[in-house]
């Protein structure tokens, strides 16, 4: 009977244990990740989190360019840069931008004219071996005319 | 209400700017709104406003 509670309990453990661990790891790389979010950009004050688990596995996120504005998007996955790919859409699904033409930077900055909706869509690169959180920052400044 | 007010995308290229690290955003979305549009909307925000401001006590 002992037996069948410590395994029980061992289980239990595990099962909740690992959440906070995967939450704990998503922390430290929305920290890493925020050093990108340089003082001249205000934090939309979210974090994109996702957990992928293999390359496959496409996170996808909407949100809205207003005009006039500079918004810096930053990408994290695991401690060092360069392990997601993401891809910004427009309403009509052509692509704007992809951080895997530019060697996967882990920050870009995109001028708006005009307000439009966007999707970004991110994954991991399975040519680096990231950790299966990806995080997105979004930070945001009024453009210079 | 805003039904019958036309919208239409404009995709247009974007401009990357690598030493800047810039995408330009050139894409916009054209409204074409008449006058007749633009009043009852005004009206409809008109009548809210006043709910709010002033409201019915009970």
């Amino acid at each position: 009977m002992k037996k069948v509670l410590a395994s029980t309990l061992l289980v239990a453990l595990f099962l909740v244990g690992n959440p906070f661990k995967a939450n704990a790891q998503c922390d430290t790389i929305a920290s890493v990740c925020a050093k990108h979010i340089i003082s001249s950009f205000i934090s939309d004050g979210q974090q994109y989190r996702s957990l992928l688990l293999n390359p496959d596995e496409t996170a996808e996120f909407k949100t809205t360019f207003f005009g006039e504005t500079v918004y810096r998007i930053a990408a994290c996955s695991g401690l060092t840069d360069g392990n997601l790919i993401f891809n910004i859409y427009d309403q009509d699904r052509n692509i704007i931008f992809s951080n895997k033409d530019y060697k996967n930077a882990p920050y870009w900055d995109f001028k708006v004219k005009s307000t439009v909706e966007v999707t970004i869509e991110a994954k991991l690169d399975p040519a680096n071996s990231g950790s299966g959180c990806a995080v997105l920052l979004i930070g945001f400044k009024q453009s210079k005319k | 209400m805003y039904d019958t007010i036309e919208y239409k995308f404009v995709s247009e290229k974007a401009e990357t700017d690598i030493a800047t690290k810039t995408t330009t955003i050139n894409s916009h979305t054209e409204v074409n709104i008449t006058k007749e549009q633009l009043d009852l909307i005004t009206s409809k925000v008109e009548s809210i406003r006043k709910k709010i401001v002033n409201p019915v006590k009970a």
